[in-house]
């Protein structure tokens, strides 16, 4: 297991370093930057030596090579380097945005999941045919509507007509339930297809029907059944959905106002704003390295029969959830020890 | 009672309860005393450092600090402010200032001469050490002497008409505190660090998204001709980043805000329609226009061909049509409103005909598609859209259909701000024109856009040198009748050569909600709130 954790973390420190070079390389081959933005501006009014002073000041003079290495070395003694369109040091700007980035995502998945579970539940026990078939087109209508026309429409009714929320962030609770709620819409589309049909899969399985023959009911058999052998496709997923997560914040603070970690990309990217893009690409990519690596490790949690098996049950749940099939790999299905008794 | 003059004709309105064309200035019933304003602006903050032009920084800055001079917006004239009185020399080369005693920074810190001193030199010669460069603003700057605690004395070396409008203006003449004069260049971009005069001091700062400032109890030193003394109205007022148009509209109908700049010309109906009201402000300085870039496309040296273009384009229709009466038509250079303009409407008037002639009698012939060629070559020309102005897509669009009337092709290429500006510094023989206007409320902006030696915006191979005496001639001129002059022939120089085309006077236009009194700005439309009030 320590073996295992350490191979894990030396990946996660790789791609860590893999992303910053990269986004290094590309935003550097991009003509321009924020200095240069602000010293072409035509209302900037910017003379040519005040140009030089400022490069300077910046290190944007230095060779690409120097700047890198500078920028690197900083990063490992914990310093990001300062942002070039405002000033300020990059952990600061991004120490600023994360709270309420962390609370729209936090929620947002919260939503997103009792929201796919919702639907999930509904397309299997439905009471009525008409429902079920219903319900069964709802993933696919969520998927297809951009994030950003779910925020304004919500905007227009919500918030000018019914004025139930504010338009823009306060800071209150009343102000995050409309964001995180679109967000979640988004996450909740993939979830919902997948939870939906693994728990058709699990209840199609020899053992359901050995525990149902004992005698439980439909209610038991999905807590203590279904729900946890659906749950690992789902598992994998949310690992994903860390991803769609961090983008949609882009849109959904961009749409409700909201100081986040988005916003702060949209305008360090429109304003190439190098050191802030970079700060952001780190994180990100921390953020979905830790969440994929908590999911890895909590695989055995939810199935204990992948430490029997030994290694890790990534690859197969992947292929599971892209097939969503069956929820657990047939070649190794084998019958729980023992079906606890209702 | 408190109607402050600090508006231009030109705002027009349309409130629900049907209002007079005035705008915001009149002030109904006696101002009110207290309240948050909250302020919706589109674009994130950057740096805060004192010369930072950006819209949505200097709406704000505007508010904290303070110049030695004020120059009222509505007839240019120039008034006492943190200076009580000046004087200045027959050679117009030193200027003498006696500060207005009684006036304190945030901090505590008295007005002195010295300070004033360590402003105008961080800004005449810059500081290396702290890296802050020197401001083209502050050209032919020879020092400042503190006299004494009370006196300060400027001299320049060479004399310069539009120098008082300098010390006037926000970004060249703001006098800071010393703690901030203090910091280098990344300390002075947080605005936490300033320290200034104003009626509003900085109370909280959220990241580059919002700005909360607060109101100044002992502040008593509004400049006269503002439209009360003592603190401001507002307790506080907040600023937030809100990127989305239609949040900025719709907070404006449901009350969550109180102001929203920016509104584009297809929400003003809605802005009014709740019950809001529509304030445009003209920004003194130049029209916007595109200029011609005589380095790039031969094209663009011929003189009958920018003439004819000139003559080709409609600027009443472009009015009509994409904009709103908020925009009004160029008559001229300078935007109305400004100081001394000129007036050029002659050469700025439809005339397809003239148009065709003209380029009729170039040699260029209309082909079987209506666009002209000439030994085969077509009359074609590419521009890019501005990514600095909202209605830059919608009014080029316009042009090339007008464009097209008279056998030009016009085709319109679009790119993000950073692909722009590549494209600018390339300078390749697509790049025809420049959409752009510098803003001050003073004629010598011209100087600052056209000078060989400073923004030359037309790129000519080699400088115009006759254009170059009449841009450094009107410097010279003091008397207000004979600078009027030398700017008109600026004026009728530039347009007889048809070097650029104007396409609409540049106007800010600020969203207010019904509560909004005394709403108003400086010369080149950045808020400032001393005088403005919510009704209950």
């Amino acid at each position: 297991m320590t073996a295992y954790v350490g191979k894990r973390l030396g990946q996660a420190v790789l791609v860590l370093w893999a992303a910053y070079t990269l986004s290094f390389v590309l935003l550097s081959a991009l003509p321009g930057d924020s200095v240069h933005n602000r010293i072409q501006n035509p209302e900037a009014q910017i003379s040519p030596e005040a140009a030089k002073v400022m490069l300077q000041y910046y290190g944007l003079d230095r060779p690409l090579a120097e700047q890198y290495l500078h920028a690197l070395a900083g990063v490992f003694r914990g310093e990001f380097g300062y942002s070039l369109s405002s000033g300020k040091s990059v952990g600061e700007l991004i120490g600023d945005a994360l709270p309420s980035t962390l609370q729209l995502t936090g929620f947002g998945l919260v939503f997103g999941v009792l929201f796919a579970g919702a639907v999930a539940v509904l397309i299997n026990y439905g009471r009525w045919q008409w429902l079920r078939s219903l319900v069964t087109l709802v993933p696919s209508l969520f998927a297809s509507v951009p994030t950003f026309v779910v925020g304004i429409v919500a905007l227009q009714y919500l918030s000018f007509r019914l004025q139930l929320i504010p338009s823009v962030d306060d800071g209150t609770f009343r102000a995050l339930v409309a964001p995180a709620a679109t967000l979640g819409l988004v996450v909740a589309a993939p979830l919902a297809q997948v939870l939906a049909t693994s728990m058709r899969a699990t209840r199609r399985q020899p053992f359901v029907h050995v525990v149902q023959a004992k005698g439980a009911g439909e209610g038991y058999i999905f807590r203590k059944d279904v729900l946890r052998n659906s749950s690992l496709p789902v598992l994998t997923l949310l690992g994903l959905a860390v991803g769609e997560l961090i983008a949609g914040s882009v849109v959904t603070e961009s749409v409700y106002a909201r100081a986040g970690i988005g916003q702060l990309t949209v305008s360090a990217v429109n304003t190439q704003d190098l050191p802030v893009v970079q700060g952001v690409v780190l994180l990100s990519t921390a953020a979905y390295v830790v969440v994929n690596l908590v999911v890895d490790l909590a695989y055995p949690l939810v199935d204990p029969r992948i430490l029997v098996d030994g290694g890790s049950r990534r690859g197969t749940s992947r292929r599971v959830a892209a097939q969503s099939t069956e929820a657990v790999d047939p070649a190794r299905r084998r019958l729980p020890a023992e079906v606890a008794m209702p | 009672m408190a109607a402050t003059a600090a508006l231009v004709a030109a705002a027009y309105l349309l409130s629900a309860c049907g209002g007079s064309s005035a705008g915001s200035e009149i002030a109904a019933g006696s101002p009110v005393s207290g309240g948050t304003l909250t302020f919706y602006d589109p674009i994130q903050y950057v740096a805060w450092n004192a010369t930072n032009s950006t819209w949505s920084n200097s709406n704000v800055t505007d508010n904290l600090a303070e110049r030695l001079i004020w120059q009222d917006p509505a007839t240019g004239d120039f008034k006492p402010w943190l200076a009580a009185s000046w004087e200045i020399s027959p050679d117009h080369l030193v200027y003498t200032f006696h500060l207005r005693k009684g006036v304190t920074f945030s901090n505590g810190d008295p007005l002195d001469a010295e300070t004033v001193k360590l402003n105008f030199d961080q800004h005449g010669l810059g500081d290396t050490k702290l890296a802050i460069p020197p401001d083209s603003f502050w050209a032919n700057y020879k020092g400042t002497k503190a006299i004494d605690p009370q006196t300060v004395q400027v001299t320049l070396t060479k004399p310069n008409a539009g120098f008082l409008q300098v010390l006037s203006n926000y970004r060249a003449s703001s006098i800071l505190g010393k703690p901030y004069l203090k910091q280098d260049l990344n300390g002075q971009s947080k605005l936490e660090n300033w320290v200034g005069t104003g009626p509003f001091v900085v109370e909280k700062v959220d990241g580059t998204t919002g700005v909360t400032l607060k109101r100044r109890d002992d502040y008593n030193w509004a400049p006269e001709g503002s439209g009360h003394q003592g603190k401001a109205y507002l307790e506080s007022i907040v600023f937030k980043t809100v990127p989305e148009a239609g949040t900025r509209v719709g907070a404006l109908q449901s009350g969550e805000a109180q102001i929203a700049r920016n509104i584009a010309p297809y929400d003003e109906q809605t802005v009014a329609a709740g019950g809001g009201k529509v304030d445009a402000i003209p920004v003194q300085g130049e029209t916007n226009k595109l200029a011609f870039e005589l380095d790039a496309n031969p094209l663009t040296q011929d003189k009958n061909i920018r003439l004819a273009l000139q003559a080709a384009t409609d600027r009443e229709e472009i009015n009509k049509t994409v904009l709103s009466p908020s925009y009004p038509v160029p008559t001229s250079l300078l935007v109305k409103g400004t100081p001394l303009r000129g007036d050029s409407s002659k050469y700025l008037t439809y005339d397809l005909g003239k148009a065709n002639s003209l380029l009729d009698a170039d040699g260029w012939t209309v082909g079987p598609d209506g666009i002209r060629n000439k030994f085969g070559k077509r009359l074609h020309f590419d521009i890019w859209v501005s990514p600095y102005y909202q209605v830059s897509q919608p009014v080029l669009e316009l042009l090339q259909s007008q464009w097209k009337k008279a056998g030009v092709e016009l085709k319109i290429n679009s790119a993000s701000l950073t692909e722009y500006q590549a494209l600018e510094a390339a300078r390749g023989d697509k790049w025809s024109f420049v959409q752009g206007q510098t803003s001050t409320g003073e004629p010598s902006v011209l100087r600052a856009s056209y000078g060989s030696d400073r923004y030359n915006v037309l790129h000519s191979p080699k400088p115009d040198a006759k254009l170059d005496t009449l841009l450094t001639a009107q410097a010279l001129q003091f008397a207000p009748a004979k600078r009027k002059a030398a700017i008109q022939a600026i004026e009728d120089y530039i347009l007889g050569q048809g070097y650029v085309i104007p396409l609409y006077d540049e106007t800010q236009v600020f969203g207010l909600g019904p509560k909004v009194q005394g709403f108003g700005t400086e010369s080149t439309g950045r808020s400032w709130f001393y005088n403005t009030w919510l009704s209950k």
